[in-house]
């Protein structure tokens, strides 16, 4: 117990101090009025719904980030959810139990949780059996469930074995079963495992070299002895048209041979063979259905083919005649799901032309299309296809059955439709794999852009006119403001917050006065683009693309609203991953998602883009055009106009281009029209990769040119923003020869500014390059602890040239001052809050791989903090230095909320000096803002206007009262 | 016992190639059982995690040999983080982390009980106006003082009373007796002034005015 005293002591020593240097920390009522976050859980891969008769509130998914998430299926939201381990991600199987739902990752660890609280009740290693953990893989998995046993069966195939847990509900722990297959699994494509939930038995196949299929039939009770038959077949490519029935008979399709082959288990002989012409199946068969259900029962002996063009044939199969019930033709299916409730067992048909999404049923027993059964729904637009279906059916009172259904599409949506033809929710799971976020200041109400468009045409027109345009403008203003106030009072609504941000009183999607409300563009891995709503998180508007899945997506603001009337526009640049396809390019207006696609001006591009950066400067349409390099080093620019070419000629620009995979890091001038001309270049040392490298933001505003000094001098700042930081982790891992090499480079001559080495460290790095100062972390691998070094690059006491800053110039080197920090906690991204003018001292963001957001002054990363303080470096703010970082909950800008899954970090300035505008992405989305230097601008939250009002009443009647008292009493003495 | 040298031969234990899979085992024992759902136990970050059953207990499962730290993450309670270290046999030590002396050892128990060390604050208290607070504040002190003692004290003395007054009357001699203290002024215009006295001071300021005059 001692040490947990000890501990707390600590604790609060190290808070009081904080406390006494910042109290920045939120205030409890804060909560939610600027922050938002989005709990998301990425690219649905199993879907389960509540096993029971009826119809049941939750669904269950899983998904590709290691998320095992309850879904409240009237609204969509997320009841509960956990995250896998890193090292165990992917997950085999989902199914629902009773009241548990189990997974089983494909590493072997089957758990089962309580589906209502999402508690854990118990988990399984399954590779304790197995002699090699490491290869221990799951292939395959089913569910057992007997009806008339209170045991369920979960079946499990591995690349070694056959292990079955027995859940059971009155015993907590599950009983494991398991043998070891005669021969170890090359992979899990040619093997299979069904069950037979009305007689007990569990049925391996293997096919083996196209020709023969190796059943093994188990007893589900005892595993030991199980009976096993090899069955000689024609060609089969795989096991997909293959189907087990009911009564122990095989079924394959062989389209070489094209008939439909019945075999018989017990002894492995062929019990008949039906030509499919006879059946009146012309085409080859496509597609089987009744694959996807383990349990035999499900579809008994019914079996839908799909041939030629959207033929759908339910077949029968009683003995070893087969018969033809039906064919209806549904084109473009997507999907057939047998679901079976009761003693009813239908099909459905989910198939998708255009945009509209039907799905088809047929009751299976009857051979019946059911129209009453059927959903039509329209998707909304810019969604991608129908990937996956996963159909919920419940028994009903008066009908027999109603079902719904969950889609998935490529855009990684999911939706989730009823009857009848309705979409009740959809989830944009897109949005858990961001890999860029911009935040764009909102367009000017009409009114204030009547005032801007009159600045625009202020050449043309003349004075007068333009004296009455602007008494006109001003007018309308007045009658707005006015309009606005009446609305207020008719809605009651004057002196009631309009938002739930107490900042932010425009409503809409135009601009507040402090900008605080902008609009937020996330460009996602999938290829779908959103525009957000920053006030409350809600799509404004999006944009799917297929083409853009898999490619490097970069996203370059072209021209910001501040230029009305011209709209604002972006560019997505999407780059081919193997550089064989051209370049996508798109050119959207971030604010409404009108989306123009260019990628034919590039179809023709003989090589592949490298490199991509905006003009530093605009053309005369406030528009930065984009400049390209390729491979060959030509020069492609958006918009290519003789204008921007002219202006290129004359801008003097170098660009750098660092290639990670061969360590090459080149330097280009692009002086020439056409072309760029290699100017330097360097290889890093072959023990070394790039890890990371960072230049500093682009039209970066610093406030101050240096800092002063308590002798009262001033130290300027090297600010020199053609400087690159990179940084190479060693290709030998081993703790002892492992380092970190970091070099600084001025980008346009190609100079080292300055470097150095960090033995016995590795990555992962992280790294924040701005103003005159460079942060990043580390793994000290010896100490096994994260670190933080902090570099400072100072001109010295005089300033080499003030008013610019050229490369070219040889000035003395920069003064390097640099310190290393311990950080206690695994860091997944790091950032730094920007502010409208600079003036505002900065704030180091981090994302804790715990899920937090934390934020700390930058001054703790100073690298002159000494290491005994003095009156004089207190003076100047410097706080002693400590090697520990402290991390306290106070600083926590997500709170007690977790952030999970963190990625990158996304600033923004606001108009109010004191704000920044705050990002995090990653599996959750989050929104907040912070003012590192406290909100110095604004009147506070709590500032007690009625305290102030009272308070100068009073004193204002205290003044006329005594004024009053003191004349009578110098009358009264003037009597006396 | 020699801490380093268990600590050299655990390092000793790391760097040997044969592999082992082993499970951390604990229990989580929270206040009144809450936010049980909500408390997350993680291992390097993430890289391996345990899940908490009902009875608090947890096993992070597949844990390669190696060193690691343990974190129960809870948005009420605070933990103690704790270092685990995985020999290649597949025992497992327990021990308080400690970033700055990374070699220091100072075990504690495993199978691991962890305990919510203190309750999370993650905001600062609103300041609500009380009378109280503002008497606090050294500016108010100041003024509100001073003028307790000159204007309620003398209230409080009864000054009909006639031996009060007596004694108020000699303590007002008193005053005055320091009060004819010689003034610092004067003190210094006496020292400079070499034994003058009142009407030297005096002509000095006639002179000052015919001077004025003059100009």
């Amino acid at each position: 117990m001692q040490y947990n005293i000890v501990f707390t002591v600590k604790f609060v020593a190290v808070f009081g101090a904080f406390l006494c240097s910042f109290g920045d920390a939120l205030y409890e009522d804060q909560i939610g009025k600027f922050d938002w976050k989005k709990e998301l859980l990425g690219r649905v891969d199993h879907a389960v719904f509540d096993s029971s008769v009826s119809l049941n509130k939750h669904g269950f998914v899983t998904t590709e980030k290691g998320a095992i998430a309850c879904i409240n299926m009237r609204t969509g939201e997320v009841k509960w959810r956990r995250i896998l381990p890193e090292s165990d991600r992917k997950i085999t199987y989902l199914a629902h139990v009773r009241d548990g739902l189990v997974v089983v990752s494909s590493k072997g660890m089957a758990r089962l949780w309580d589906s209502a609280s999402g508690i854990l009740k118990w988990e399984v290693d399954l590779s304790v059996a197995a002699e090699n953990r490491e290869s221990f893989i799951v292939i395959h998995a089913a569910t057992l469930e007997r009806s008339y046993s209170e045991k369920t069966l979960l079946v499990i195939l591995s690349k070694t074995g056959l292990h079955t847990i027995a859940i059971s509900l009155t015993k907590r722990k599950p009983e494991i079963q398991s043998v070891l297959l005669n021969q170890e699994l090359t992979d899990g494509d040619h093997d299979k495992i069904f069950v037979d939930s009305q007689n007990g038995k569990i049925i391996h196949l293997q096919l083996q070299s196209g020709v023969r299929l190796e059943v093994t039939v188990y007893d589900a009770d005892n595993l030991s002895s199980p009976k096993q038959v090899t069955i000689s077949t024609s060609w089969l490519e795989s096991l997909a048209m293959t189907a087990l029935l009911e009564d122990d008979t095989l079924l394959y399709v062989s389209n070489d041979v094209g008939a439909i082959h019945l075999v018989d288990l017990e002894n492995g002989n062929t019990q008949a063979t039906v030509p499919l012409l006879r059946l009146g199946i012309k085409d080859p068969v496509t597609m089987m259905s009744s694959n996807e259900e383990e349990d035999v029962a499900v579809h008994g002996s019914d079996v839908i083919l799909s041939h030629g063009e959207g033929q759908m044939s339910l077949i029968k199969i009683t003995g070893s005649t087969v018969k033809l019930m039906q064919t209806k033709i549904i084109p473009e299916v997507s999907d057939v799901v047998f679901k079976q409730k009761g003693t009813e067992v239908y099909a459905y048909f989910a198939s998708q032309i255009n945009n509209v999404v039907s799905i088809a049923t047929v009751n299976v027993k009857t051979g019946k299309y059911n129209d009453d059964l059927t959903i039509n729904v329209t998707l909304p637009p810019h969604t991608g296809t129908l990937e996956k279906v996963y159909v919920n059916m419940f028994l009903k009172r008066n009908t027999p059955v109603g079902f719904r259904a969950l889609l998935q599409t490529t855009d990684e949506t999911v939706f989730l439709v009823t009857q009848p033809n309705r979409i009740a929710w959809q989830r944009q799971e897109a949005i858990a794999s961001v890999v860029h976020a911009t935040m764009l200041d909102l367009p000017l109400s009409d009114v204030d852009a009547g005032i801007e468009a009159e600045f625009e045409e202020s050449g043309k027109t003349k004075l007068m006119e333009m004296f009455f345009k602007r008494v006109s403008a001003q007018g309308s203003q007045l009658i707005s403001w006015f309009n606005n106030i009446l609305r207020d009072l008719k809605e009651d609504t004057l002196f009631t917050h309009k938002t739930r941000d107490p900042l932010i009183q425009v409503e809409g999607l135009t601009r507040d006065p402090f900008s605080l409300h902008k609009m937020i563009v996330l460009v996602t891995k999938s290829g779908v683009l959103f525009g957000m709503d920053s006030l409350t998180g809600e799509i404004v508007w999006r944009y799917f693309l297929s083409q853009l899945k898999g490619r490097q997506l970069h996203f370059f603001v072209q021209r910001t609203t501040a230029h009305y009337p011209h709209p604002p526009q972006a560019l997505l640049l999407g780059l081919d991953s193997s550089q064989s396809q051209p370049p996508i390019v798109l050119a959207v207006n971030p604010i409404t998602g009108v989306v123009i696609d260019l990628s034919a001006d590039f179809i023709n591009l003989e090589s592949p883009v490298i490199q991509a950066m905006p003009f530093p400067v605009p053309d005369n349409h406030h528009l930065r055009p984009l400049i390209m390099l390729d491979a060959d080093l030509n020069i492609h620019l958006v918009p290519d106009t003789s204008d921007i070419r002219a202006i290129l000629s004359e801008l003097n620009l170098y660009m750098y281009d660092v290639n990670v995979s061969n360590g090459l890091i080149r330097g280009f001038s692009l002086s020439e029209k056409n072309s760029a001309q290699l100017i330097w270049s360097m290889h890093l040392p072959n023990t070394h990769k790039i890890i990371k490298f960072s230049g500093k933001p682009a039209l970066e505003k610093v406030d101050s040119m240096g800092r002063p000094l308590a002798d009262r001098s001033v130290i300027y700042k090297y600010l020199n923003p053609n400087v690159i930081a990179i940084l190479s982790e060693s290709v030998d891992d081993a703790v002892d020869r492992s380092s970190l090499l970091l070099y600084v480079i001025d980008a346009v001559t190609g100079a080292v500014i300055h470097s150095t080495i960090h033995k016995k460290a590795s990555g992962p790095v992280h790294m924040v390059h701005s103003e005159n100062w460079l942060i990043y972390s580390y793994w000290n691998a010896k100490a096994r602890r994260n670190e933080i070094a902090s570099f400072e690059f100072y001109e010295g006491k005089k300033q080499f040239n003030a008013t610019v800053f050229s490369s070219f110039q040889t000035r003395p080197d920069p003064i390097v001052m640099q310190q290393a920090y311990i950080f206690s906690a695994g860091i997944s991204c790091i950032g730094v809050s920007q502010t409208d003018k600079g003036i505002t001292s900065r704030q180091i963001l981090f994302g804790l791989k715990k899920g937090v957001l934390f934020g700390l002054p930058r001054r703790f990363f100073d690298p002159r903090r000494p290491l005994h303080a003095t009156e004089r470096h207190r003076e100047e703010g410097l706080v002693q230095y400590m090697p520990e970082i402290p991390i306290p909950p106070e600083l926590y800008l997500s709170y007690n909320l977790t952030v999970e899954g963190m990625e990158r970090i996304y600033t923004a300035p606001a108009a109010l000096e004191s704000t920044s505008l705050v990002l995090a992405t990653g599996l959750d989305l989050f929104f907040t803002r912070t003012q590192p230097s406290k909100m110095f601008d604004v009147l506070k939250e709590d500032f007690d206007h009625l305290l102030i009002a009272v308070v100068l009443l009073g004193m204002f009647a205290a003044a006329l009262i005594t004024r009053r008292m003191a004349q009578v009493k110098q009358l009264n003495k003037a009597w006396r | 016992m020699d801490w380093r040298l268990l600590c050299i031969l655990y390092i000793a234990y790391f760097a040997d190639v044969s592999f082992c899979l082993s499970k951390v085992e604990g229990k989580v024992y929270l206040p009144a059982d809450q936010h049980l759902a909500d408390t997350r136990v993680i291992l390097d970050d993430g890289e391996y995690r345990g899940f908490i059953k009902v009875d608090g207990s947890f096993v992070v499962h597949n844990v390669p040999t190696g060193s690691y730290v343990l974190e129960v993450l809870s948005p009420t309670y605070l933990f103690e983080p704790i270092r685990i270290d995985v020999s290649a046999k597949g025992n497992i030590r327990a021990r308080r982390l400690n970033n700055l002396k990374p070699s220091a050892v100072a075990q504690v128990r495993y199978p691991l009980e962890m305990k919510a060390v203190a309750l999370a604050k993650y905001f600062q208290a609103r300041e609500k106006f009380s009378i109280f607070d503002m008497l606090k504040n050294p500016m108010v002190l100041m003024m509100v003082l001073p003028l307790l003692v000159f204007a309620v004290l003398p209230k409080l003395v009864n000054t009909s009373d006639p031996e009060v007054r007596k004694e108020m009357e000699e303590s007002m001699k008193m005053f005055n007796q320091n009060s004819s203290m010689p003034d610092a002024a004067e003190f210094m215009s006496n020292l400079f002034g070499s034994g003058s006295n009142k009407q030297k001071a005096v002509t000095s300021s006639k002179s000052g005015k015919s001077k004025a005059k003059r100009n």
